[in-house]
């Protein structure tokens, strides 16, 4: 039985050091406003070759995680529903739409002010539309990466046509940005990335041990990093932390959570209006969640002599850029190597291209692996689609199957 | 007909109520009338044409009625039938030709409308499909609160500190407000935050359209004096409210009417 | 009766015998080579949402997947699509047709799904050859299952047939523009419906002589021949010339929305007792935005000629990006004397959604009035929608 007095969950000391990290994220990007080097991009976007070519990248879907925590979901999302954009698009691309039109009512005053908007469609169809409103706002041209969805394997074709927008990518940034790449550049910024990576990926590992060092909000709000700033050298010293404390806890049998009795997988983005609440709220319950699909797509490494070719492979075999099959192999895996209880599917109303399909993966996870999952329907940043009761019974009755 | 009729009427039959004007041609109201629609929209259209007909002593069939209201194509001695949109914005120019923005709620729309200096609708929003900025979501939540429709206003009136509802969507926001009343929150403070929802979505649909003062309300709700407050209080403007706000549309049919007299 | 006409009858009729035993395929997406399909000995039916269709997407989409996909995937699940040896769906031009065509396999896995991906963005040779190389492995998939590799010929001949009713069409939809008097919406619209669900001489033949017989009533009082004004259209270019030259009753162009023209046709004719007015040109996906496609050169590589066709289309619906096609609405309208437009948004559809604040903001600055419409095409809130459109005839033309 866990001491009355202690929380539930156990926060991580790395924490600290990861404020100060995007502190300083938060900071370059501004400076790179200012002197016209500023690049927006999705979290799939191939971040090596901009930063390998001097240009500091923002993220957009990472600032709507912000106005997610921050509570202010409703308020940004608003903005963008008063310019005449529906309340049925995805929140994030509302959050970024309501904080350009509305910088002052806007947490850190918005994102700063973009030159140029990368997208790369690996992770949705959406970024394309969302990232031309922006365009439409600011002026800053758009460069959208096209990785078409692949359906079982990338054909020779497929690999060509990305490798050749990679190299049109670089033509568009050198022209925009007025500036060039040097090969032995973008190789040594891909080895801080990979090295990244792979501290980031043994962490995630490390959850393989019960109990398990991490929980859900720990991956979540740790893997930062990885997405806005995988590349930079500064992030290898805090993934480094971060693993020795994960590796630390797990030397010891600490996990994150007290009383370790159920191990779940999440599914999906999380609500970052309620982070903390919605895990720590299970964690009192003893429900621990070692692996989810999100955090664990970020993955592989630039390497080899065709850069460009390797870069297009990495980023059009992403999790979310292929079919429903990959992605139920996916989590049936993580359930088996994680050696998890059940699962919890977030079906997130903003994101079509994670959510939909859901119905179906339910049924053939539990199928292949026999444990249970529920879906729980909301969204990630627009607390108003949120229904606190409804979720609440689904859980619960799910939890009630392990009694 | 051998001479012109020296009046006009007009029809509104909306989702919950219908209202009946008979203007005079020099702008007069010479009477009017509410009913609840019920189940048949004709059959209320006719009693409520009936009733003005005995009270005015006038022979109304012998004029022009214009109708409008969801109902709108029911009413068969009607000569002309026009939306809502029309109406409102002729009948609030009637009343009052310095306004240029109209918010009307009705029982199942909610529509805000920009009125030009003649008196037109010059452009619209309505409500989407959902109920949430609607008469009808103020009865909804009423019934979960256990009170009545004209007390859920007079009750909200009295919180310091109003509850939060922030979901759009009425199922949604139902079970919040019984998630508010488990915790203990006063009914007084869950009133004040169904009003102020409401207004925080018909604030957005009327900055869809941009905000331009004066600003009128109409409609049934306009009457809710909690209503009017976080509306108010939300889209930083005044609001001109007409004495009988349901009638506007009706009224603006009847102006309408006599244009073709 | 010459030789050359014999032979075309009889040719026409042993197509129309041989149209009786062809399989149909059903696809999704309007803009798919339904040439490919017509080379291979199918008749290609459009697969779209009807009225009416209400339940059985709910255990296998979320309500949040677009109305289009959940009407589509209820008259599978309800046995309403009818006799289809396969389905063509559409890869990478939103999120719910490419999720939706993953779900339909595990719910449907006796179903022959093919899917035919397109590239996203501008168009350039990079863009071309991937969409050429798709529709060869297509092509290799039909021949695989149904073994029959179309001879140079037949690819030719269907491209013929598609390029002769595409320009037919065109020429109407230019015709309605400058002359709404000589041929209804209603009637264009089932034109194009009629080809979509069934693309055959017969049909193409019919619409090529009602062009020609309307092209000779027409007497050129525009400013731009009908050649031109057509060429205008297809291009884009309209040299800030005015296409039109009347301008009474009101006239109306409806954009976007996965909403067939007939059913757009029915819902304004049902107002215009009342409210008067021309629904002189539509920008619907399955309507102008598809028709407008620049004919298939017949000589040359088939795959990379129809790449070229189908992906230089005007106002290709989800790919290349918005600046480009707000650029070519704005200059349509201020070519074609438009009183109003009417933006037509799907619920949950992404490219209807993000393009309409932008749509409407063009609008404005034309000094054009615009209605935001929702429009599912299950059509179950009629009355909203048409209490809507005559709310709007009613700001622009006065009561």
């Amino acid at each position: 039985m866990a001491d009355k007095t202690e929380k539930a969950y156990r926060a991580l000391e790395s924490q600290t050091h990861l404020q100060q990290v995007m502190f300083r994220y938060m900071l370059e990007g501004q400076h790179a406003s200012e002197e016209g080097k500023l690049a927006w991009v999705t979290s799939g976007f191939p971040v090596e070759i901009p930063l390998a070519m001097g240009v500091t990248p923002s993220y957009p879907e990472q600032y709507g995680a912000v106005v997610g925590s921050q509570k202010v979901g409703p308020d940004l999302c608003g903005y963008a529903e008063e310019l005449g954009y529906s309340q049925e698009l995805c929140s994030y691309a509302r959050s970024s739409i309501g904080s350009t039109h509305r910088p002052d009512n806007s947490p850190m005053e918005g994102l700063p002010t973009p030159q140029a908007l990368l997208a790369c469609n690996n992770i949705c169809g959406t970024v394309l539309r969302w990232y031309d409103a922006i365009s439409e706002m600011t002026d800053a041209p758009v460069f959208l990466l096209d990785t078409p969805p692949i359906d079982a394997e990338q054909a020779p074709h497929h690999i060509e046509y990305v490798q050749r927008g990679i190299e049109r990518l670089v033509e568009f940034i050198s022209t925009t940005f007025d500036t060039s790449m040097e090969l032995e550049h973008l190789r040594s910024v891909a080895k801080n990335s990979t090295t990244a990576i792979d501290l980031w990926t043994k962490s995630l590992q490390a959850c393989k041990n019960k109990p398990s060092p991490l929980n859900c909000a720990d991956r979540f709000l740790t893997m930062a990093p990885v997405v806005a700033l995988r590349g930079s050298d500064y992030i290898i010293e805090f993934y480094q932390t971060l693993y020795d404390e994960v590796k630390d806890r797990v030397e010891q049998g600490i996990g994150a959570i007290r009383d370790e009795k159920i191990r779940l997988l999440w599914d999906n983005i999380p609500p970052w209006f309620q982070i903390f609440r919605f895990f720590n709220g299970l964690a009192k319950r003893g429900v621990v969640f070692p692996a989810d699909t999100y955090t664990h797509a970020w993955q592989g490494s630039i390497e080899g002599t065709d850069l460009y070719r390797n870069v297009a492979e990495l980023y059009s075999n992403v999790y979310l850029n292929k079919g429903l099959d990959a992605k139920v192999e996916k989590m049936c895996q993580l359930i088996r190597d994680y050696d998890l209880d059940g699962f919890i599917m977030f079906s997130v109303r903003s994101c079509k291209r994670y959510s939909l399909g859901q119905l179906v993966s339910k049924e053939l996870v539990t199928e292949e692996t026999g444990v249970p999952g529920v879906i729980i329907e909301g969204d990630m940043v627009d607390s108003r689609a949120f229904n606190d009761a409804q979720i609440q019974t689904r859980v619960d009755a799910l939890l009630e199957m392990f009694a | 007909m051998s001479e012109t009729p020296s009046y006009t009427v007009g029809i509104d039959v909306g989702s919950t109520t219908t209202k009946g004007v008979v203007l005079s041609t020099d702008g007069m109201i010479i009477t009017k009338r509410i009913r609840a629609t019920g189940s048949s929209a004709s059959d209320a259209a006719q009693d409520v044409f009936q009733i003005m007909t005995q009270e005015s002593g006038l022979p109304l069939l012998d004029t022009i009625t214009i109708s409008t209201g969801y109902g709108r194509r029911q009413v068969d001695f009607a000569e002309k039938f026009l939306t809502e949109i029309t109406c409102h914005c002729v009948g609030i120019h009637h009343l009052n030709p310095s306004i240029r923005l109209v918010i009307d709620i009705g029982g199942q729309d909610s529509k805000v409308i920009r009125v030009n200096e003649h008196g037109k609708p010059s452009d619209f929003e309505l409500n989407d499909k959902c109920s949430a900025g609607t008469g009808r979501f103020l009865e909804v939540m009423a019934g979960v609160l256990g009170v009545t429709i004209d007390m859920l206003g007079s009750i909200a009136l009295e919180s310091n500190n109003p509850s939060t509802i922030s979901s759009t969507c009425t199922v949604f926001a139902e079970s919040e407000v019984v998630g508010h009343i488990g915790s203990g929150e006063s009914a007084s403070d869950i009133a004040a935050g169904i009003h102020q929802s409401m207004a925080s979505k018909v604030g957005t649909l009327a900055r869809r359209v941009g905000l331009v003062s004066p600003v009128a309300l109409t409609g049934g709700v306009a009457l809710n004096q909690a209503f009017q407050h976080h509306l108010a209080a939300d889209i930083g403007s005044d609001l001109w409210i007409p004495e009988h706000p349901q009638f506007t549309g009706a009224l603006g049919a009847a102006v309408i009417a006599q244009s073709k007299l | 009766m010459s030789d050359g006409q014999v032979t075309d009858a009889a040719r026409l009729k042993s197509n129309t015998d041989e149209d009786a035993n062809r399989q149909m395929i059903g696809y999704l997406y309007q803009h798919t080579p339904i040439e490919l399909f017509i080379a291979h000995g199918f008749t290609p039916k459009l697969v779209t949402a009807i009225k009416g269709v209400m339940g059985g997407f709910e255990s296998s989409l979320q309500t949040f997947s677009c109305a289009y996909s959940r009407n589509i995937f209820s008259q599978r699940a309800s046995g309403k699509l009818g006799e289809l040896t396969g389905i063509v769906f559409p890869g990478n031009t939103c999120d719910s047709l490419q999720n939706m065509g993953d779900v339909w396999r595990y719910r449907f896995p006796d179903d022959r799904v093919f899917r035919l991906t397109y590239p996203a963005g501008l168009v350039n040779d990079d863009a071309i050859a991937f969409f050429a190389a798709e529709l060869d492995l297509l092509n290799k998939e039909l021949q695989r299952l149904y073994g029959f590799s179309p001879t140079n010929a037949q690819f030719r001949e269907a491209i013929e047939l598609v390029n002769m009713w595409r320009l037919a069409i065109q020429q109407l939809y230019t015709i309605r523009l400058v002359h709404p008097e000589l041929i209804s919406y209603l009637q264009l619209a089932s034109l194009i419906d009629t080809f979509y669900n069934h693309p055959c001489h017969e049909k193409a033949t019919e619409a090529k002589e009602i062009t020609h017989n309307l092209a000779i009533e027409m007497k050129d009082e525009s400013a731009l021949s009908l050649e031109q004004a057509h060429r205008a259209l297809l291009t884009g270019n309209f040299w800030k010339q005015k296409l039109t030259t009347n301008a009474s009753p009101p006239r109306l162009v409806v954009v976007g929305g996965m909403i067939s023209p007939s059913t757009i046709a029915n819902l304004f004719d049902s107002v215009s007792n009342t409210h008067p007015h021309e629904l002189v040109m539509d920008l619907l996906s399955l309507g102008f935005k598809t028709i407008f496609t620049p004919p298939c050169n017949t000589n040359g590589e088939w795959s990379v000629e129809l790449a070229k066709s189908i992906l230089s289309a005007p106002l290709e619906p989800t790919q290349e990006g918005l600046p480009k096609r707000i650029e070519y609405v704005k200059n349509l309208f201020t070519a074609i004397d438009v009183d109003g437009i009417i933006i037509c948004e799907q619920s949950f559809c992404d490219p209807d959604q993000f393009e309409a604040p932008s749509l409407k903001g063009a609008a404005n600055q034309l000094g054009i009035k615009a209605l935001r419409l929702p429009l599912d095409p299950e059509l179950s809130d009629e009355q909203r929608i048409i209490t809507r459109i005559q709310s709007f005839l009613e700001t622009i033309g006065g009561v």
